[in-house]
């Protein structure tokens, strides 16, 4: 891989001032990305060779090391499934063990490229004291049904099937990126923006 | 989506020590504010609270205090730095879904107000201080089924919505006056229509205290509102409403300002006093939390067993909502409120679970789940 990849999709970003953070809806696991490894992440657009991006590292942080802080880097977004492809933990010609870039690097630890994971749990039972869609529409304290809830409702850790729960795992929500095929309603994301699905076209039009 | 229950699965204590109250009220004081004051809490202090703050979502609020502080870089100080980043990040999850859930409502047709959760928390200077678990929508009354069946065909539902047919929470307002309150709030590039001040205010005051004023980060949130309310804020709209849930409010600003610091506006003229007995009930939860302590904990200090005995079965803050009654000053007639009330109390709450089940065996092949998630 010569020009790294970044992964956008089912990822929650956040950026503070000292520290880019991840939240991965696929594996439901939260990074935190020091400013090094963000800055190196940012740049993947699969366009950027590894050059150009020791580069940028080294304009930035002025690191002595820079095609080993940039290798660091790619290896922990490659393990973290934060790349878009899996890579070789390669520079140009020389491959570089991590131990080998780590030493590279040392001198400056402050600009040491860093992600740290944090493992998040799986979904929260969320339901209401007051309403709550449980396969049964009802409402409390009075238990009054509504009706079956319609298969494919998530409920508590699984879907509806038949008015009743099957458990399914942690349900995740991801708007659509597509459209095509989608119901109208069906919530949609476009250029970063969350909207819904409108005759196939994703509408990002406040109502 | 995500939540926090990483932070919940810290290890417990069932500590009560006589430092939590005065520990929380340190914590919380003026914690909302652009430009907290300095946090005087040693670190042996803030690793014996690190439980009960952490999970009651107060981690943020102490990361921020302790950020600028050489305790950032202690073990505890990165506990709550990872709580604090936990947020941040479940803001942001929860903001999108807000948004969508707002747009899929307003594309039928249904106009809901949010109570509570992210209008709260955009109270405080920035995103990650005060996490919320899930978004309260108030719809217009007997428009509950029309809201739901346009949530529930949405692919994936929306897990994180808690649906209200109206505000059963401010029953002595009509939702034709609450609505007219209610403003619209930007949420990037949409709009999140929130309750006015007035109706705000009293809904926080109630729900502090019908959920025994714990966690202590509510009163936080009431403390934040507070010192952001407008010029305008109608003190009529709650002098005039005869329920419950407006009778708590004035008590609990001034708790708020008693406890916390907070800086009240000028309250009317004909307002009450602070409840002279309120603020030693608050602290006295605060202390031993709401986890139901073991019988081991009362054997090696038996010298709690009274105490707590005295609480638990005369709270007079479940005394005033269980029964309906509003606060009253002195502390002895809300307890001989409570002896006399509790077997009422106790037959009804019989008649209601023989319906339950009753409903239940015919209706609700499905567990109910619920949750006092904050």
């Amino acid at each position: 891989m010569n020009a790294p990849h970044a992964r956008k999709e089912k990822l929650t970003i956040r950026d503070l001032p000292d520290e880019t953070l991840v939240y991965d809806l696929e594996r439901h696991k939260a990074h935190c990305l020091n400013a090094t490894a963000a800055l190196v992440w940012k740049h993947c657009d699969g366009k950027t060779p590894l050059e150009k991006l020791a580069r940028i590292l080294k304009d930035a942080q002025n690191l002595p090391a820079p095609e080993a802080a940039v290798s660091l880097a790619l290896e922990q977004l490659n393990r973290r499934h934060l790349l878009q492809e899996t890579m070789e933990p390669i520079f140009g010609t020389q491959r570089l063990s991590r131990r080998e870039a780590l030493k590279k690097v040392a001198a400056t630890a402050v600009a040491l490229p860093l992600i740290m994971t944090i493992t998040a749990p799986l979904a929260r039972v969320n339901a209401s004291e007051i309403m709550t869609i449980d396969c049964k529409v009802k409402s409390f304290p009075s238990g009054r049904v509504f009706r079956d809830a319609p298969d494919g409702t998530t409920c508590t850790g699984g879907t509806c099937q038949g008015g009743k729960c099957v458990r399914s795992g942690p349900p995740v929500f991801v708007p659509v990126t597509s459209c095509g095929g989608q119901p109208d309603g069906t919530p949609c994301s476009v250029n970063g923006k969350i909207g819904t699905c409108v005759k196939g076209g994703c509408s990002t039009t406040p109502t | 989506m995500m939540d926090t229950r990483l932070l919940n699965g810290m290890n417990r204590t069932y500590e009560t020590l006589p430092s939590f109250p005065s520990t929380i009220r340190v914590v919380h004081g003026g914690a909302w504010r652009r430009s907290p004051p300095p946090l005087a809490l040693s670190e042996e202090s803030l690793r014996q609270a690190a439980s009960r703050l952490l999970q009651t979502g107060s981690g943020g609020l102490v990361w921020r205090r302790l950020r600028d502080s050489k305790l950032k870089s202690t073990r505890i100080g990165r506990e709550y730095q990872q709580a604090y980043r936990l947020n941040v990040l479940s803001a942001a999850h929860m903001e999108d879904s807000l948004q969508r859930a707002f747009a899929v409502l307003r594309a039928a047709q249904v106009e809901p107000i949010l109570l509570k959760g992210w209008s709260v928390a955009r109270l405080y200077p920035e995103t990650g201080l005060r996490p919320y678990g899930d978004h309260d929508l108030a719809v217009a009354p007997g428009r509950l089924g029309e809201a739901l069946d346009v949530l529930s065909a949405i692919p994936g539902g929306f897990p994180e919505i808690d649906l209200h047919d109206g505000i059963p929470d401010l029953p002595g307002r009509s939702w034709a006056e609450v609505f007219a309150r209610s403003r619209c709030e930007s949420l990037g590039d949409w709009t999140v229509r929130v309750l006015g001040a007035e109706d705000q205010l009293a809904l926080l005051a109630f729900h502090f205290i019908r959920h025994g004023a714990w966690p202590p980060l509510w009163l936080c949130d009431i403390a934040a509102l507070v010192e952001s309310l407008p010029e305008s804020f109608d003190w009529d709209s709650i002098s005039s409403d005869p329920s419950l849930a407006s009778a708590w409010t004035i008590p609990v600003i001034r708790l708020a300002e008693q406890l916390l610091g907070a800086r009240a506006p000028s309250l009317p003229a004909n307002s009450e006093p602070p409840l002279p007995w309120l603020a030693s009930a608050v602290l006295w939860r605060w202390g031993v939390g709401k986890e139901r302590l073991p019988m081991a904990h009362y054997l090696r200090r038996p010298a709690e067993i009274l105490r707590t005995c005295a609480y638990q079965w005369l709270d007079p803050l479940k005394v005033t909502v269980r029964l309906g009654i509003k606060p009253q000053r002195s502390l002895f007639l809300m307890h001989l409120l409570s002896l006399w009330g509790r077997p009422l109390l106790g037959i009804a709450r019989l008649k209601r679970r023989a319906e339950r089940i009753r409903d239940r065996q015919t209706l609700l092949p499905c567990e109910i789940h619920r949750s006092n998630a904050y």
